[in-house]
């Protein structure tokens, strides 16, 4: 982020040094998805299933892909006081048959090949069940403190994230609106002491 | 920029100074407490050369207090805990309190502007934000994003004036003057709307730009105030005034940093420019003059004058201009110069209503332009040993104040409390000033 000087200046200025400031990241990452917010999963008949989110753009999102996406930021490094994380999504049966859904988040750490089976832990989940051609709206809020799973992972400034979406179904249409990490430092006194 | 540290250690004094200082006239605990009003007399000569023939006719002195330094006991604006107590330094102390308690010395701050307890800095595919933790948008204080420039060949207050009279008529002065002004802090239209949560634009611009002013040097004025033909029962004054100044330093610094935007609106590239000028005596000079007229009438109702400072002046600086760019530095002499008709006018008027309720009121306002507009108007009501004062008063924002003055034998003490908008986070700050008297 090139403009970060220009920020961090502007924050020294007009936020001043205080020591009771906290410091907070708030990226909403949906809108860096682009097209893969929203995708569809057609399976040959009602089944049970496991998507990996994000995909790597093969087409198919039957086919596994579960080393998540990589996240750094390194100027957090051990600096975090609190962690969020929140999912919106929708969800759409298009299969003409009921549906039962988990979207689960995880972490793991930057080199993880497979966040599902070993390398990640999770952190939340949420679930939803659909009668055929319903929709509806997923809602994960996830807050992490020291000592909560994966804590670490997240504040040690570099990890893989990655959302898994798994049930039984026919087919069906998701669309994420809202997906968005919050990272917040402790207040500044306590950084510096 | 001249090698000596000694040099760079005076800048940065002056900058220090002047920032602490200001450009502002002091005032008095009495004014302050009638919401900031200048009577017209000899402390408002400066405004009005024609009041220094008509002597305080609204005398009351008395000494301000640094309530100020009673901020220096308290964590949350008093750098020394870093030295005495760590561990009260690092939980308590705020910048923005600190810097207000210093820009306001002999006034004790109950509240002081103070920085929020959580800045968010939200970055979205198409946007990014500064805001609190309430969602508000952080911004730049008005009187830093868009000052109102001073007109350049009014120098600063003097913060030391020894003044001697020649004759009945005339008067001069000596001063030293310390300053700091023009000071802003301005994102350009681009930036600003980003800041306040507007998106990236294609091949867009955003820029960030710091400029200020410090000067210092001695001032010398010649001035007189004769009766002249005045109307049945009042009295008129004219006053006018020649005042010259020799500049010892001035430091004028410029410094922007602007990020580009490629076609796809993603930060391509960034660069950062600056401009300092810097004088000294020896290396550079400065020099300037200028004429200021006064009237000034006096009658059964009260004081009433009119000032007009800088009718016509000019200053002069020479001295060195550096600029660094992308493509290189350069280092060249460089002349300032500002001439013509750049006035400040100055309105006052003051007078004593008697009441049999009330007793004796003393009322006044004032009203004036110099890059901004101000004006305050505020009352004193005589109570036997007590004086109680209220005003309000336009300058950079609201002003309220409310005061009381005590007689006890020969101590007078006064009190005022002075309420204002904070240009940071728009809250209300309170304070109390003191003063003594013999």
């Amino acid at each position: 982020m090139k403009k970060l000087p220009i920020i961090l200046a502007a924050l020294l200025l007009l936020s001043g040094c205080s020591m009771h400031t906290r410091y907070t990241l708030d990226l909403k990452l949906a809108g860096f998805l682009g097209e893969l917010a929203r995708g569809s999963v057609e399976l040959p008949a009602y089944q049970s299933f496991e998507v990996y989110l994000p995909d790597d753009q093969d087409g198919d999102l039957t086919t596994p892909d579960p080393d998540g996406a990589p996240v750094q930021i390194p100027a957090l490094a051990g600096k975090l006081e609190r962690i969020r994380i929140q999912l919106r999504a929708t969800i759409e049966e298009t299969g003409g048959q009921p549906l039962a859904l988990s979207a689960a988040i995880y972490v793991g750490g930057i080199d993880a090949a497979d966040l599902y089976h070993g390398d990640g832990v999770k952190l939340g989940e949420a679930s939803l069940r659909l009668a055929a051609g319903e929709s509806g709206t997923l809602d994960l809020e996830i807050s992490l403190q020291e000592g909560d799973p994966g804590y670490d992972r997240i504040a040690g400034g570099e990890f893989r994230l990655g959302l898994k979406l798994s049930g039984s179904a026919r087919a069906f249409e998701y669309a994420i609106e809202h997906l968005e990490l919050r990272l917040t430092t402790p207040p500044l006194g306590e950084l510096l002491r | 920029m001249p090698k000596g540290s000694a040099f760079r250690r005076l800048l940065g004094l002056l900058l220090l100074v002047g920032l602490i200082a200001g450009g502002a006239r002091a005032q008095g605990v009495r004014e302050l407490g009638m919401g900031g009003v200048y009577l017209p007399g000899l402390a408002s000569a400066d405004q009005n050369p024609a009041f220094a023939a008509i002597g305080d006719p609204y005398r009351y002195t008395t000494w301000t207090l640094p309530l100020g330094a009673l901020g220096l006991f308290l964590p949350d604006r008093s750098p020394l805990y870093y030295f005495t107590d760590p561990e009260a330094f690092y939980s308590h102390f705020d910048l923005l309190s600190f810097y207000d308690q210093l820009r306001h010395p002999a006034t004790f701050l109950f509240n002081p502007a103070r920085s929020p307890e959580e800045v968010v800095i939200e970055i979205a595919a198409d946007r990014v934000r500064v805001t609190d933790g309430r969602g508000n948008p952080l911004r730049i204080p008005a009187s830093l994003a868009a000052p109102s420039p001073r007109v350049p060949s009014l120098t600063p207050p003097p913060v030391i004036k020894i003044p001697f009279r020649i004759g009945s008529a005339f008067a001069s002065s000596i001063g030293l003057f310390v300053g700091a002004e023009n000071l802003s802090l301005r994102p350009n239209p681009a930036l600003a709307g980003l800041l306040a949560g507007g998106a990236l634009e294609a091949n867009e611009t955003y820029e960030l730009t710091a400029r200020g002013t410090t000067q210092t040097g001695l001032t010398l004025d010649f001035a007189f105030a004769l009766p002249v033909p005045s109307p049945p029962e009042a009295r008129v004054y004219l006053g006018a005034r020649g005042s010259a100044f020799l500049g010892l330093a001035r430091l004028e610094g410029e410094l922007s940093y602007r990020v580009f935007t490629d076609a796809d609106a993603k930060p391509e590239r960034s660069e950062r420019r600056s401009r300092v000028f810097y004088s000294r005596l020896g290396d550079g000079y400065g020099y300037g003059a200028r004429i200021d007229l006064g009237l000034a009438l006096v009658n059964e109702a009260g004081t009433f004058g009119v000032g007009v400072q800088n009718l016509v002046g000019f200053a002069r600086w020479q001295g060195t201009e550096r600029v660094d760019t992308p493509e290189g530095t350069s280092e060249r002499p460089k002349t300032l110069s500002y001439a013509g008709f750049r006035p400040a006018f100055y309105l006052s008027g003051a007078g004593y209503a008697e009441s049999e309720e009330l007793g004796r009121v003393l009322l006044a306002a004032d009203l004036g332009y110099d890059g901004a507009i101000y004006g305050h108007a505020g009352a004193e009501l005589s109570l036997g040993p007590a004086r109680l004062r209220a005003g309000l008063g336009y300058q950079n924002g609201l002003q309220l104040g409310a005061g009381v003055g005590l007689g006890l034998g020969s101590l007078k003490l006064d009190l005022a409390l002075t309420g204002w908008r904070s240009d940071w986070d728009g809250h209300l700050v309170f304070g109390l000033t003191a003063g003594v008297g013999f």
